[in-house]
């Protein structure tokens, strides 16, 4: 673990998971481009954390069809950050390293910012993330304005995309229209995180 | 292909079995769609818990068939470093009654599952099995086993002397039997097993849930009594 990290997780205890209006807890991230990431670096901005596992069928459905590419798109051509975090540990589904990371973003054609790596689990902990995907975004003054699902269908059916309510794309063009955001909590839904274990 | 979906032989193989040998027209029979998992391996119940994703199974019949909606045997609590789920490990069979019509033909199962273990794969239910119809109808080798499950599915009981109230984030329901409960429709944590204190069962609520909910519907499971359902009102 970086001494950074290691500082954010002992100022920032995991008493409980982050809640909407609270501040969206600070961490350090080494990515797949080698670089390496904190959350304080994008202050000011808007910014999108996507829980991913390139190998979890509910990931596959967003990926597979497009979908989760075209929003990142749709989101970074608005200067909104994106960060895709990988918490899958080493022999788990889903586990990167940084060059299997940057191949599969140049092959799926990701347009997120950054592909961070957290075989440690440690900010997933953090951020109580649940699934893959799980979604958050920060608002520009550092608080959660947004967790939750990518939409309201939760299923591993590409079919389903079409009809749903995408509440990061509904989130992302409130904030960015200085609205509140209708919807600021919903059911995360997709595979359970690999952490370490067992 | 990164993103192709994983297919290893077999993750899980569906099958229809039936009560009959063959069904008389107009009366009723058992049916089922069995889901055999490689071992270890686990599919959801309605509420999945923190991951996964329910069940979808459907058996239809031919024209002028009718068979009753899925009725979801009583689930595991499923709890890994990845989450508590809800669901059933290594095999699985729902239920169905089924009313044939005047001709015979094929019972089809569809569907999907979501099949994990440490890893989550996708499994399309696909299956079926020709009933044919003769004028008294025959019951099969399979009867007495399907009866038996029919059976041993959740019973409905009354829940009237049963109360659930909202109280700063938990759900305290009194009356409940002893016994491990699962929750129909996602409204409680499903890390929290309901601890006992003054009489009454005392549930985390979900961060997630209907918070307007008027009736929960609970199953109970207890080793030697059978699996029941108590529909309470939320106060």
């Amino acid at each position: 673990m970086s001494p950074l990290l290691l500082a954010t997780l002992l100022v920032n205890p995991m008493v409980s998971a982050p809640t909407v209006g609270a501040e969206a807890p600070a961490f350090t991230l080494p990515a797949s481009s080698g670089k390496t990431h904190s959350l304080s670096d994008f202050r000011g901005k808007v910014v999108v954390l996507e829980w991913v596992n390139p190998g979890c069928p509910f990931v596959v459905k967003h990926y597979g069809s497009g979908n989760m590419q075209n929003l990142q798109k749709w989101a970074t051509d608005q200067d909104v950050v994106w960060l895709s975090i990988d918490s899958s540990a080493p022999g788990k589904q889903g586990y990167l390293t940084a060059g299997d990371g940057e191949k599969l973003r140049k092959e799926a054609k990701w347009n997120s910012t950054a592909l961070l790596l957290d075989p440690d689990g440690k900010v997933g902990k953090l951020y109580d993330a649940k699934t893959t995907p799980h979604m958050y975004v920060i608002g520009k003054d550092g608080k959660l304005a947004y967790v939750g699902g990518i939409d309201d269908k939760p299923t591993a059916s590409p079919s389903d995309i079409p009809g749903a309510r995408n509440h990061v794309k509904e989130a992302l063009t409130e904030i960015l229209a200085g609205k509140a955001v209708t919807v600021p909590v919903a059911k995360p839904y997709g595979c359970g995180v690999k952490y370490p274990g067992k | 292909m990164i993103f192709a979906p994983p297919a290893p032989p077999k993750i899980l193989a569906s099958e229809v079995r039936v009560a009959v040998r063959s069904a008389a027209a107009g009366t009723p029979f058992l049916a089922s769609v069995r889901l055999t998992m490689q071992p270890g391996w686990h599919t959801y119940w309605k509420n999945p818990g923190e991951n996964g994703a329910p069940t979808v199974v459907k058996l239809t019949g031919p024209a002028g068939w009718t068979t009753t909606p899925l009725e979801w045997p009583a689930p595991r609590r499923i709890a890994t470093e990845a989450g508590v789920t809800f669901g059933y490990e290594d095999t699985v069979e729902f239920l169905f009654k089924v009313t044939p019509g005047k001709t015979g033909g094929p019972l089809k199962a569809t569907g999907e599952a979501l099949v994990c273990l440490n890893t989550c794969l996708p499994a399309k239910i696909l299956a079926a099995r020709v009933v044919d119809v003769s004028a008294r109808g025959a019951d099969g080798p399979e009867a007495g086993r399907l009866a038996n499950l029919a059976a041993a599915l959740p019973d409905t009981v009354d829940a009237k002397t049963l109360t659930a109230t909202r109280k700063d984030g938990t759900l305290v329901v009194t009356g409940l039997p002893k016994g491990t409960v699962f929750d129909f429709d996602g409204l409680l944590d499903p890390t929290d097993v309901g601890k006992e204190s003054g009489g009454a069962r005392h549930f985390k609520l979900s961060a997630y849930g209907d918070v307007k909910a008027d009736t929960i519907k609970l199953l109970v499971t207890a080793p030697g009594i059978g699996p029941r359902i108590f529909v309470v009102p939320v106060k």
